[in-house]
């Protein structure tokens, strides 16, 4: 079966000035359709990076990146994205923002409404379609970004930290929420954070990055069932292992 | 109810300034020696002359002051056509912008009253006017695209193309619709800029109709009072199409998170 | 140590503008003789009597030193005449007359009194002849004058009133006339010579109405002295009669010299200047029925406001000094 995600030996260089920076080299793995997979690593690592090679928004400076068989192009394939940081059109309301990716998709108008709205509503946001994003808080923002990536009915679903910036209660609030559709709808997704808690909690499996040049360091199968409970001994020993796989990166000076 | 209050006190207030600005006007006007100053009530009365009868031509302060608008309205529109879409490429384009500014700085810099001798030889009719009007309304409009268009947030010009946006939907659906708050200044003030311009602009010579001609005709009679009336037209006008684009900018933007000092 | 010179330096340059307000002020420099500062109008014949005067150095022969200032009309001149700014000027009689009737009574503004005459005559309407054939031809067209307040712009107004014509008047700058008319932007104009001479002569225009036709004989320029100078510097005043009146002697007496310098100054072409002196006349005494006249036309036509028709009789005694012109 084909791989949602396929990357063979990727590299990633930027000229700055004379000299050149390498962010990734030699990058392996995969990820299998209908997965969830996270990424951690030390910042400056290049994760964002990666997930920029992926939606193709950047090419490789060399290897291979397929997705479902293809070369990414956001153009042909369809790439449900969530940013870190605010990603809303304030100009727009919450349904505007929904509609958004429709529009660029082409929908026709009459039907952008309705898969707006049935996707506001998986998120839990029926009623706040007419508020406008600076009405609303951080948390709700992020489930409009979600309610947005899927409303395309993605190939894919890539998140860059997405709930780095929310307060503690509100990101296991959106974590809960996030495996609820994730199992909804069956889709594959990449998730990329620096909270290894977080981490454990949602992933089937957890790749861990060196640091730069990343490459894959290690790949750890979570084999628990969902819900999963944060105290329990097998969680915290997952934790364990990846933190430490985490922390000899961040030692090697 | 306090509310009430506050709005019945800063009404009083403005009232207040108002007539002690018409009592010091007439003091100056009687006591100053020179003929030439009108006290308020024959400035008030050459008001009512030429809404009525007309100036000694004939001509209503309407029809002045339509004139006058339709000029500027007209410059107004050549002038924002061509600002807003010029500043939204120079704004995505740094390159091309960086090229160009050694043209168009110093030419920004040159007063509309300047180009006035160019544009006798040059053209005819209602397209000096436009043209001097354009020179007024284009540099602000394109500035603050410019500016606007720079200020666009990277994150969501990104969000649009994992979208699959092209360029031509992120131009019109992130970039124009960002920037339209500053777009919306700069033609607040082109506008303005085009509407001080327009006393210049028909000092030209030319049609005999026009808030800036009656100025000078009634200079020329050494009639004052409707210089006055002329130039409180004038700037009556200029404040309502101000405050009327102002109240577009509040309709407009209500999504602006608006910072209370 | 650092606020004293701060100090010191403003009180530097406070005096530095003191010192360079009076120099400008001429408080500083000794009294020198007086030099008289003479108005008069762009390119216009007119006034033809000053050319000549400084041309032939006469002046200089009275020692007289003056200073000349060119405004685009007449109302213009006389804004700057009023605000003490000029002591003598050559300026048509209608702006002369609304000047002084809008500040009689004040004892700041200067009043023009007039010392000598200008000439007589001397404008024409100049038309499109494929466009206006006849006077009724004149109705609803676009007629250019000099200006608002001119004698040209009372002139045809006062005709279109007795003639029930409409006529949309397009003030300009005089200058701006015939190019106007060149590109077809006005029907005609209405303006001093040398101009309406020009478009007969370059752009095909044909004379319509020479002012002749409208009011003949009338009073067209005169030469006014400030009532202020008048009253403090009466020898000077004497001298530039002097000199006015021996330019006009010369024109008449020698006319082919005066075109020469009519020439010189306008830059024209001699056949220019040929057609347009034979629209003026020069003579050392003005025309009062037609002053008169004017005065009355400009309260009719509401230019002048603050005069009524009983007055005028006593108005022109004050406007003309007889013991420098004669009626």
């Amino acid at each position: 079966m084909e791989k949602a995600i396929l990357l063979e030996s990727v590299s990633k260089k930027y000229d700055v000035g004379s000299s050149s920076l390498e962010v990734i080299k030699d990058l392996t793995f995969d990820v299998n359709e209908n997965e969830f997979v996270c990424i951690v690593g030390p910042s400056g690592c290049g994760k964002t990076t990666l997930l920029r090679i992926i939606s193709g928004l950047e090419p490789p400076s060399s290897g291979r990146v397929l997705v479902f068989g293809r070369p990414p192009d956001p153009k042909r394939q369809r790439f449900g994205v969530i940013f870190q940081e605010d990603s809303l059109l304030p100009w727009r309301t919450v349904l505007g923002n929904v509609e958004f990716g429709l529009e660029i998709q082409d929908q026709k108008e009459a039907e952008r409404e309705k898969i707006a709205k049935t996707f506001l509503e998986l998120v839990g946001l029926q009623g706040f379609e007419n508020y406008y994003p600076h009405q609303i808080s951080g948390g709700m923002k992020k489930r409009v970004a979600i309610a947005r990536a899927l409303a395309i009915d993605p190939d894919l679903i890539l998140m860059d930290e997405p709930f780095a910036d929310l307060d503690a209660q509100t990101r296991s609030f959106m974590q809960r929420e996030l495996l609820n559709i994730w199992s909804k709808l069956n889709k594959t997704v990449l998730f990329i954070t620096h909270n290894v808690e977080e981490a454990v909690f949602l992933a089937q499996r957890v790749v861990v990055l060196t640091k730069r040049p990343s490459k894959v360091k290690q790949i750890i199968n979570i084999d628990l069932p969902y819900p999963r409970a944060r105290l329990s001994p097998p969680f915290i020993s997952y934790r364990e292992r990846i933190l430490t796989a985490f922390h000899e990166e961040l030692e090697v000076t | 109810m306090r509310k009430l209050y506050l709005r019945m006190r800063s009404l009083l207030l403005a009232s207040t300034s108002v007539i002690i600005f018409f009592i010091l006007w007439e003091l100056a006007a009687l006591y100053l020696p020179s003929p030439y100053f009108p006290d308020p009530y024959s400035v008030l009365k050459a008001f009512i002359t030429i809404i009525t009868v007309g100036d000694i031509d004939g001509y209503t302060l309407a029809w002045h002051t339509l004139m006058s608008l339709e000029r500027v309205l007209l410059g107004f529109v050549v002038g924002s056509a061509t600002g807003v879409p010029i500043g939204i490429l120079l704004g995505i384009k740094p390159t091309l912008k960086n090229a160009v500014t050694p043209i168009i700085e110093p030419i920004r810099f040159i007063p509309p009253i300047a180009w006035i001798p160019l544009s006798i030889v040059l053209l005819i009719g209602m397209y000096r006017y436009i043209f001097l009007i354009w020179v007024g309304v284009f540099f602000p409009v394109l500035l603050d695209t410019i500016a606007g268009v720079k200020r666009t947030s990277i994150t969501l010009i990104q969000m649009a193309r994992t979208f699959g946006a092209d360029n031509k939907k992120i131009i019109t659906k992130i970039i124009f619709p960002g920037s339209l708050p500053e777009i919306m200044n700069g033609l607040r003030v082109g506008l303005g800029v085009g509407w001080m311009c327009i006393v210049a602009a028909e000092m030209i010579g030319g049609e005999p109709v026009g808030l800036g001609r009656l100025i000078l005709k009634y200079a020329n009679l050494l009639q004052i009072d409707t210089v006055i009336v002329g130039m409180i037209t004038i700037g009556l006008v200029g404040l309502a199409m101000n405050y009327f684009i102002l109240f577009l900018e509040k309709r407009l933007f209500r999504w602006r998170v608006e910072i209370k000092a | 140590m650092k606020k004293s010179i701060i100090v010191l330096s403003i009180i530097l340059i406070v005096a530095l503008g003191a010192v360079a307000g009076m120099y400008g002020a001429g408080l500083l420099t000794p009294t020198q003789k007086v030099k008289i500062r003479i108005g008069y109008l762009t390119g216009d014949l007119h006034h033809l009597a000053l050319h000549v005067a400084v041309a032939k150095n006469y002046f200089a022969q009275y020692g007289i030193e003056y200073e000349l200032y060119e405004y685009i009309n007449g109302p213009t001149l006389m804004q700057h005449f009023v605000m003490g700014e000029l002591d003598f000027a050559y300026v048509g009689t209608p702006p002369a007359l609304n000047a002084r009737a809008s500040g009689i009574g004040s004892n700041v503004t200067s009043l023009p009194v007039v010392i000598g005459s200008g000439n007589l005559e001397g404008s024409a309407l100049v038309v499109n002849q494929d466009i206006i054939k006849n006077i009724s031809d004149l109705n609803n067209k676009k007629i250019g004058t000099p200006g608002t307040g001119t004698i040209q712009d009372v002139l045809i107004s006062t005709y279109a009133k007795n003639n029930n014509l409409n006529i949309t008047k397009y003030p300009g700058r005089i200058s701006d006339l015939p190019v106007q008319y060149a590109r077809g932007e006005i029907d005609g104009f209405i303006g001093w010579e040398p101009y309406p001479s020009m478009a007969v002569y370059q752009n095909n225009a044909s004379i319509l109405l020479t002012s002749h036709d409208i009011m003949p004989n009338h009073q067209c320029c005169v030469l006014v002295v400030s009532d202020k100078f008048l009253a403090s510097n009466p020898e000077i005043v004497d001298k530039m009669v002097a000199i006015h009146r021996a330019a006009i002697d010369f024109i008449n007496t020698n006319p082919a010299e005066a075109k020469q310098i009519a020439m010189n100054v306008t830059k024209l072409p001699m056949p220019v200047i040929e057609l347009a002196f034979s629209h003026m006349s020069f003579s050392k005494s003005v025309n009062v029925d037609s002053i008169k006249a004017f005065l009355i036309d400009m309260i009719r036509l509401g230019i002048i406001r603050n005069i009524d028709i009983e007055q005028v009789d006593s108005f022109i005694n004050g406007f003309i000094n007889t013991k420098y012109v004669s009626g």
